[in-house]
């Protein structure tokens, strides 16, 4: 197939899949393309801002419908494009050949998910297998994801990040000297932006050194990672003559939620998060004179969404390449109910030892399955 | 086999069965919103986990009196707050992590209030029904009954809260039920994975049969090294593997899966002593922590 961003991009708006080549070259080219960019990426309002997707793409689908379709609207994406949701692959996909085709319209931002390690236990790594029959594709993205920016600043005003801020960063320059190029450090400066979280009422141990209630950095009770409060937050706009912090990262029913008197916001995008959480998402609109706007969505309707399996595109054969004929059913979006004697015959060696991994729907993560109904 | 007599309830986001003077319902509904979880904060020890499903239950009452109810706020408040709760289990890179940010940490000595934050619990359901109590028996879930292709005449699953441990790993406390012509078997689990250090499973099962004057309950907690469950994963082909040595740990977030490939404790479990109380540990081949609980209420018409 002859190279034309367009046509791709008509592709997978209809939900095909590109071919291995095709996602090798788009992926080197944008590499080229990032690794002209610095770690902070400026842009200018009106631009609308979007949190974690995390591979729901129906729901990407939706956002252009209500937030308008690049490159009319100036796109912000704050990262985890992938994992949890079962169109990860379709997913980056189009946002990377989105960015390839307009890059001064559209910003890929670093999520925690852009890396080699948690992918594989998420989701993506598996759906690449899947749905390409190899790793290769795997590969291609999550080489790209390590030249992924680390944030934006919208206007000198409003600093986007994904998780949050750093005690190690005071200044925004002071990320502009990160080396990004790399995959995402288990701590560190790049870390803490990627992985840091804000907390409205912390409940801080006494005792300790620092402000306490006034919101500080605090270490996790996990051993690692930060949690920040007001106090920083305040000092980071004010150091850095900023107005607003705007990152994604965290789940909330609403779809965003405002924290510390309007200075920092999160924004969600992915509706009824991993097909069960019931919650809204939603886009934050900046406008001219960068006044916000949560614009707030559901999951889209059900008849649009597509089960797997029923609409997985027409591109090569990738049927054939499924490794072991399973076609994309098996990802469990909803339980098939089957004859019940083939799931109790042979799967049982041991009452509690039995294989219920053949188990879909709402409660637990798993690929391959045919029936949960029978449980023990 | 013909069924037994029985309606199934539908009304709203709520689904049952009635039959045998049984009532089971569930109910799935959204997260907490900003105001349910403004005000579950003020009723728990611990932060609320990431998604909250405070709403969703599974409840079961019989025409004796008996009742029992799931619910997420009774388990969250059997989540460990006191000062040395988070003591046990640090995530993977917390060694590393606490040398490596001694610079920063050395301004930083603030830990956030310790608590849990594996969100495991050991709940069990909440008796709402003050009459009747579980007592230790050896009565027994009945295995072979459960393995029967019977037809299911209700089935559900829900979650009622789940925790990403900020992608270090997944808590998630979920329900499943079904309902036989002959019997019904409810399961609540407490799945716990974190990333190269542990899993921990607690299983509750209530079990009854119609017919019988007794209702099962049998609780395990079983906990198992990381690197044990993942040395236990399919292995790929090797032409999967060329790159980067690059695996497939997807099904290690598969609670079914992890509980499948622990080792088992049960009715089966190599272990003739079954009392009420079992510390199975000595008689087990893997290293591992495993407890078993049986108990039983009486179910009198
Ligand atoms: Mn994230």
């Amino acid at each position: 197939m002859s190279w034309d961003l367009d046509v791709f991009i008509e592709r997978l708006y209809r939900k095909q899949l590109l071919s291995e080549n095709i996602v090798r070259e788009l992926c080197e080219k944008t590499k080229e393309l990032l690794v002209k960019e610095g770690n902070v990426s400026q842009v200018s309002a009106p631009v609308t801002l979007v949190g974690d997707v995390h591979g729901q793409f129906f729901d990407v689908l939706e956002i252009f419908k209500i937030g308008g379709w690049a490159p009319f609207t100036n796109y912000v994406f704050l990262g985890d494009y992938v994992d949890r949701g079962y169109y990860s692959v379709e997913t980056i996909t189009l946002l990377t050949c989105l960015k390839l085709r307009w890059p001064d319209r559209v910003t890929l931002v670093r999520g925690n998910h852009e890396s080699r390690a948690v992918t594989q236990t998420y989701g993506f790594y598996t759906e690449c297998m899947r749905k390409y029959g190899n790793a290769n594709v795997w590969t291609y993205f999550t080489d790209l994801f390590d030249y992924l920016v680390l944030s934006v600043v919208i206007d000198d005003s409003i600093f986007c990040v994904h998780g949050g801020l750093s005690p190690s960063i005071h200044t925004v320059d002071q990320i502009r000297v990160l080396d990004r190029f790399r995959e995402i450090p288990h701590e560190g400066a790049m870390a803490d932006l990627v992985w840091s979280d804000p907390v409205s009422t912390p409940t801080f141990q006494p005792g300790g050194i620092g402000s306490d209630e006034k919101g500080d950095f605090a270490i996790s009770p996990r051993g690692a990672g930060y949690i920040f409060g007001k106090e920083v937050t305040k000092k980071f706009l004010e150091v850095n003559g900023m107005g607003h912090i705007c990152r994604a990262h965290q789940l909330c029913m609403e779809g965003y939620q405002i924290l510390f008197d309007d200075m920092l916001s999160t924004v969600w995008s992915a509706p009824n998060y991993c097909y069960r959480a019931g919650n809204m998402a939603s886009v934050l609109q900046i406008g001219p004179d960068l006044q916000r706007y949560f614009n707030v969505f559901g999951p889209c309707p059900d008849q649009d969404r597509n089960i797997p399996g029923r609409d997985r595109g027409t591109d090569g054969d990738l049927t054939a390449h499924y490794p072991d004929g399973n076609d994309d059913s098996s990802l469990g979006v909803l339980r098939k109910k089957k004859a019940p004697k083939k799931i109790v015959s042979g799967s049982l060696r041991d009452p509690f030892d039995v294989d219920d991994s053949q188990y879909g729907g709402s409660v637990g993560g798993g690929m391959t399955k045919v029936v949960a109904e029978y449980f023990l | 086999m013909t069924n037994p007599p029985h309606t199934l309830i539908s009304n709203g986001p709520e689904k049952g069965i009635n039959l045998h003077g049984w009532t089971i319902t569930t109910c799935k509904t959204a997260i907490f919103n900003c105001g349910e979880l403004e005000r579950a904060s003020q009723e728990l020890a611990v932060p609320n986990p990431e998604m909250l499903f405070g709403n969703n239950h599974l409840t079961m009452a019989h025409e004796s009196g008996l009742k029992i109810t799931f619910k997420a706020m009774d388990a969250l408040q059997r989540v460990d707050a006191s000062p040395n709760a988070a003591e046990g289990i640090k995530v993977a890179c917390a060694v590393h992590w606490a040398k490596n940010n001694a610079e920063a940490a050395e301004k930083i000595k603030d830990v956030i209030k310790p608590y849990d934050w594996t969100y495991t619990t050991d709940y069990t359901g909440t008796v709402e029904s003050a009459a009747q109590s579980f007592q230790t028996t050896r009565d027994t879930i009945n295995i072979e009954q459960l393995k029967r292709p019977d037809p299911i005449l209700f089935y559900d699953e829900l979650v009622l809260y789940e925790d990403e441990l900020a992608d270090n790993g997944t808590a998630m406390l979920s329900l499943r039920v079904r309902v036989m012509p002959t019997c019904f078997l409810i399961l609540l689990r407490f799945f716990l994975r974190v990333d190269d250090v542990l899993f921990r499973v607690n299983d509750t099962r209530l079990y009854h049969e119609f017919g019988t004057d007794h209702l099962v309950r049998e609780y395990t907690s079983r906990d198992e090294e990381y690197s044990r469950i993942r040395g236990k994963l399919p292995k790929a082909a090797p032409w999967d593997l060329r790159k980067q040595g690059a695996e497939d740990l997807s099904s290690l977030t598969d609670p079914n899966w992890v509980s499948a490939t622990m080792t088992a404790v049960g009715p089966s479990a190599p272990t003739t002593v079954l009392d009420s109380v079992a510390e199975l540990k000595p008689s087990l081949p893997s290293p591992g922590k495993y407890l078993l609980i049986r108990e039983s209420v009486k179910v009198t018409a």
